[in-house]
């Protein structure tokens, strides 16, 4: 019975919320969930019950597998609206069942937090669980790598199938201890592959089974790349699905020699796609439909959007504070980008999870990326601009280039007059509104 | 020009949380002095003799990385209890307890290097959060951040810092020139007041006189950080 009310409980605050024009995705779950927080193991599953989690790419691979899984005709519930903690949770699943507490659909897709996994998960298996990496993230409240791989193992047993990025040696220990089966992708060497890593934090350099220092073939990115132990057998090969031939500038690469596109010209997006392959492969998806949803654009990756002012373009790259990889991979994107280029960088506060402002992760973040002749000025705004400077000075960036901004309200005119070339914005999340704020203004006077 | 040698020890083990700011920081500051900065990344495998440097830094690691160091470490005890009083350290995060007479986990009892008089203990509930410390030493206060799973107890050494905000009265230990605190990432970056005395104490051990170091954006970071964050 109180599972019937709970069901049909979220259901009308649902409604309600969205009749109001208010955010229905987290809300409702939280009344629900906190009603018995054990009702999502009274509620019968379909026959797929999918996870997508990891520190990065868990909302774009989501993205590719629940087009894929809908075009091969399959009824997908998936929380695409990004948020994937517990509550959201509770909201899509209570939404999408009927009053016998049966989900109505033959896949139950989640993209969700790793902290937040065995909440929903540690009863109920999942049928398969995909993950995408496991690195430095909110250390604050996810502690080390390691702590965060626990997280994730208390879930799963036997009876879920691991897709699992193997490029990624902290997820890989799952080959030395998960009795389940397990399907690993990765990447090939490319034509930015390193001999040596970028990153001076380099998570899991030694081998979970022996604890014997790790040789790499090759770098990737940070501890992401193809590596094996000589003292015993762990490594990262073989793969079940390998990614080859990736061509960045063209968007494409051949998986198992299967050519497909991928999304976006950065190395996540390549990511993404193999993730998306692999697990659709694993239940037996045609090549044919992969080809169909994978190959067409389907979505766009949600960093970038594009505006101009006065002729300059200006690319929002959203990079999410305390994650190293994440701001990597925004600062490879403009570093690559052709001509001159002016970057605005900062924040107000370091998570929206949680008050602490921890700066340890600044100096994990590789910016000396940014000491790069064809970038005339960076911009540092916010809260902690002087910290943010500071880790400039220590990337030996040329204090000439560095202008300190205090007042937000002047962003654009200094934007404008004080600085060259195309304007590239690497901010989290609450500097991402402020700045979208700020252009809109200007174009309006603009015109 | 003096040389000053820096061991920054098990470096790819115990590099949590952007450690190795302390290390840029040290070069920078001591660089400043004027000084020939040579900086050495040891780690397992490799021979580590403590006579050769002048400092010794290292950082906090997980669980699995402090047993692996605390093994490999404790091969140099000799050799560490030879220098403990004349060189100094710079030690944050948990490798503080690799320092002590023992580590209690659970109901384990590890045995630890046994260098100076104080004991670890494993606590249930991590502590996170915000500290905000005075160092008497230079009446300076520090800024800084602990994640961590482990307590001191049993302290006969003298404590490095006291506890204005955020939790706990007394933290770290200090002892001679041994700086150890269970603060981590780079707090030699974020509290200019206290790398100033540390490289005093080197430019006394060197015998050189102390040249003011340009911290001007640091001291900009540190002030700003007080304002905007401490009641």
């Amino acid at each position: 019975m109180l599972r019937l009310i709970q069901i049909e409980l979220n259901k009308l605050i649902t409604y309600v919320c969205k009749k109001f024009g208010k955010n229905a995705t987290v809300f409702p779950g939280t009344i629900t969930y906190n009603m018995r927080q054990s009702i999502l193991t009274k509620i019968k599953y379909p026959k797929y019950v999918i996870g997508v989690t990891g520190s990065s790419g868990k909302g774009t691979t989501t993205d590719l597998i629940a087009t894929t899984l809908k075009k091969a005709g399959l009824n997908v519930v998936y929380n695409d609206s990004g948020s994937n903690g517990i509550r959201a949770i509770t909201t899509t699943i209570l939404n999408n069942c009927n009053y016998k507490g049966e989900m109505m659909c033959d896949v139950l897709l989640l993209e969700i937090d790793e902290r937040h996994l065995h909440l929903a998960f540690s009863k109920n298996k999942l049928t398969h669980l995909v993950i995408t990496n496991i690195t430095r993230d909110q250390p604050a409240r996810s502690g080390s790598p390691d702590l965060i791989y626990d997280y994730i193992f208390k879930t799963v047993d036997e009876k879920t199938t691991l897709v699992i990025n193997a490029d990624d040696p902290t997820v890989a220990r799952s080959k030395v201890d998960f009795k389940g089966k397990i399907i690993t992708y990765g990447l090939g060497k490319t034509k930015d592959s390193k001999c040596e890593s970028n990153s001076k934090s380099l998570d899991s350099a030694y081998c979970p089974k022996c604890h014997k220092k790790l040789k790499y073939d090759f770098y990737h990115y940070g501890h992401i790349g193809s590596y094996k132990c000589e003292n015993c057998d762990f490594s990262r090969n073989p793969l079940d699905y390998e990614a080859t031939n990736l061509n960045l500038g063209k968007k494409t690469l051949k998986i198992n020699g299967h050519s497909l596109k991928i999304n976006k010209d950065i190395l996540y997006a390549a990511y993404n796609t193999i993730a998306a392959y692999a697990l659709c492969k694993s239940i037996g998806i045609d090549d044919k439909i992969l080809d169909d949803t994978l190959n067409k654009n389907i979505k766009e990756a949600k960093r970038g959007h594009e505006y101009e002012i006065k002729n300059r373009k200006i690319t929002m790259l959203e990079s999410k504070n305390e994650n190293n990889l994440s701001y990597y991979q925004s600062m490879k994107y403009i570093v690559d980008a052709s001509g001159k280029k002016t970057v605005i960088l900062g924040f107000d506060n370091v998570s929206r999870r949680y008050k602490f402002n921890d700066l340890s992760w600044l100096y994990d973040v590789e910016f000396e990326l940014l000491n790069n002749k064809d970038i005339d000025k960076i911009l540092c705004i916010g809260r902690f601009r002087y910290d943010v400077a500071v880790r400039l000075e220590y990337a030996k960036i040329n204090k000439n280039k560095i202008i300190l901004v205090d007042n937000l309200d002047d962003i654009i005119n200094i934007t404008l007059n004080q600085t060259k070339g195309n304007i590239y914005t690497m901010v989290c999340f609450d500097m991402t509104a402020i700045l979208k704020s700020k252009i809109k203004e200007a174009k309006n006077e603009e015109n | 020009m003096k040389k000053i040698k820096i061991a920054h020890l098990y470096y790819d083990l115990m590099n949590l949380y952007g450690e190795n700011g302390n290390i840029r920081a040290l070069e920078k500051y001591l660089r400043a002095q004027k000084l020939t900065v040579e900086i050495n990344n040891l780690t397992i495998g490799d021979k580590i003799d403590f006579d050769k440097y002048d400092i010794f830094y290292i950082g906090s690691g997980n669980d699995e990385a402090f047993e692996l160091t605390l093994k490999d470490i404790k091969n140099y005890k000799a050799n560490i209890e030879k220098n403990i009083n004349d060189k100094m350290f710079i030690i944050t995060g948990n490798a503080l307890n690799l320092f002590g007479k023992i580590y209690i986990k659970k109901k384990e009892i590890i045995p630890c290097l046994d260098i100076l008089d104080f004991e670890s203990k494993e606590i249930r509930k991590r502590i996170v959060g915000e500290q905000f410390l005075r160092f008497k030493k230079n009446n300076c206060e520090i800024i800084g951040f602990e994640n961590r799973s482990s307590k001191l107890v049993n302290v006969k050494e003298k404590y490095l810092f006291h506890v204005i905000q955020g939790s706990g009265t007394y933290e770290g230990i200090i002892h001679k020139d041994f700086y150890g605190t269970y603060l981590l990432g780079p707090i030699l970056v974020r509290n200019p007041y206290f790398t100033e005395y540390i490289t005093k104490r080197i430019c006394k051990k060197f015998d050189i006189k102390y040249i003011p170091v340009n911290n001007e954006l640091e001291k900009k970071a540190y002030d700003k950080y007080k304002t905007n964050f401490l009641k």
